[in-house]
């Protein structure tokens, strides 16, 4: 027992990173990145949440996969380039002793994202529903007023600390105040 | 393995599509030739599908769900909605056999991801209602022409008149025997 503590242990900090991503922000790169954020609110679902994706669809790339940092439901990434983006897919995996990995994707005919200039952007907060029954579980995501933006931000704060970001998350929050 | 068995009993399962015939030599009793075509600007792309080896056929095709009112179509969209779809191909007007009445045109799907479960696709509208008169051997409906966005939102729909070279060249395949009637549909009102 003593020996698997460990081990438990890791997998458990491991998902809390978002699938090995730090919830350290890094310094930005290339002055044209931008800071997407959001919250999905997953209390409801059958796992909680352990990694969030996007695509970049335009300007094709041959990468266009963005993984996200992860803080407790709380999905964010500095590093994403101008372009347009589809939500893509997002999930986790299920609590000790189940092994199952549970992954939701976003249908691609969707509203998306377009950035065109540099910026800290919210995406809203979301929460899972369940709309199924004892037999079957039939989940969804629906837009949720809670977390608020101001929630959100505050929360990834600290992660944002001695970097460019730090400052421009603070900008906004005094915007929102 | 298991990923392979899913995609062969998923694509195995979609119903049979519209006959495809050359010319009115080829109908059927009942039948008439219904001749049109499906554009997309920007074109389906490939790396915006997932298919499977066994579906690589429908790579590019827009398959066009017809019905007798112009219900639209709904997601979830079951594999059961493809029945008696037209497969129209990116680059041509496609020539099919349909039972010889008036019907709907009730929109269009592209499959986007067939490759796992669960499927993912695009749904374009419809609403096009296509009168058949007595006596019609072969009628041609027109291009649908949808505009769209990255995200594969329709921003426009345009109806495109091609009658003058599609039917010259239905003339000199079929003979002068066989007259292609036009009857090119309407785009629905845009909703506001």
């Amino acid at each position: 027992m003593a020996r698997l503590l460990p081990a438990i242990l890791a997998a458990a900090f491991l998902s809390a990173c978002g699938g090995g991503l730090s919830q350290q922000m890094e310094n930005q790169k290339d002055p044209e990145t931008s800071l997407i954020v959001g919250h999905i609110d997953m209390k409801d679902g059958p796992c909680w949440l352990h990694w969030f994706s996007m695509k970049q669809v335009m300007p094709k790339v041959e990468k266009p996969y963005y993984n996200f940092r992860i803080d407790e439901g709380t999905f964010y990434a500095e590093y994403v380039p101008l372009g347009s983006f589809q939500l893509s897919e997002f999930g986790g995996d299920g609590s000790w002793p189940s092994n199952t990995r549970y992954t939701f994707r976003f249908p691609q005919q969707l509203e998306g994202l377009r950035l065109e200039k540099p910026g800290v952007y919210y995406i809203g907060s979301f929460k899972m529903t369940d709309e199924g029954n004892f037999f079957k579980s039939k989940y969804d995501i629906e837009l949720a007023k809670t977390p608020s933006e101001r929630e959100v931000l505050e929360k990834i704060l600290p992660h944002a600390k001695g970097t460019v970001w730090e400052e421009r998350l603070r900008s906004r929050l005094e915007e929102l105040k | 393995m298991k990923r392979a068995l899913v995609c062969l009993l998923l694509v195995s399962c979609v119903p049979s599509k519209r006959r495809e015939v050359d010319g009115p030599s080829d109908l059927g009793s009942g039948e008439i030739l219904l001749v049109g075509r499906i554009k997309l600007t920007p074109p389906i792309s490939k790396d915006e599908q997932r298919l499977p080896g066994i579906a690589e056929d429908w790579r590019g095709h827009v398959m066009v769900i017809l019905g007798e009112t112009a219900a639209p179509l709904v997601r979830p969209f079951k594999t059961s909605g493809y029945k008696n779809r037209i497969e129209a191909p990116p680059d041509r007007e496609f020539s099919v056999a349909v039972p010889a009445g008036s019907f709907s045109i009730r929109g269009a799907v592209v499959p986007l991801k067939l490759d796992e479960p669960p499927t993912d696709e695009a749904l374009l509208p419809g609403g096009f209602r296509v009168e058949v008169r007595p006596g019609d051997r072969a009628i041609y409906i027109g291009t649908i022409h949808y505009h769209r966005d990255e995200f594969w939102q329709i921003t426009k729909i345009e109806v495109e008149d091609d009658y003058d070279r599609v039917r010259a060249d239905c003339a000199k395949r079929w003979g002068a025997s066989d007259a292609l009637r036009k009857a090119v549909v309407e785009a629905p009102p845009k909703k506001k």
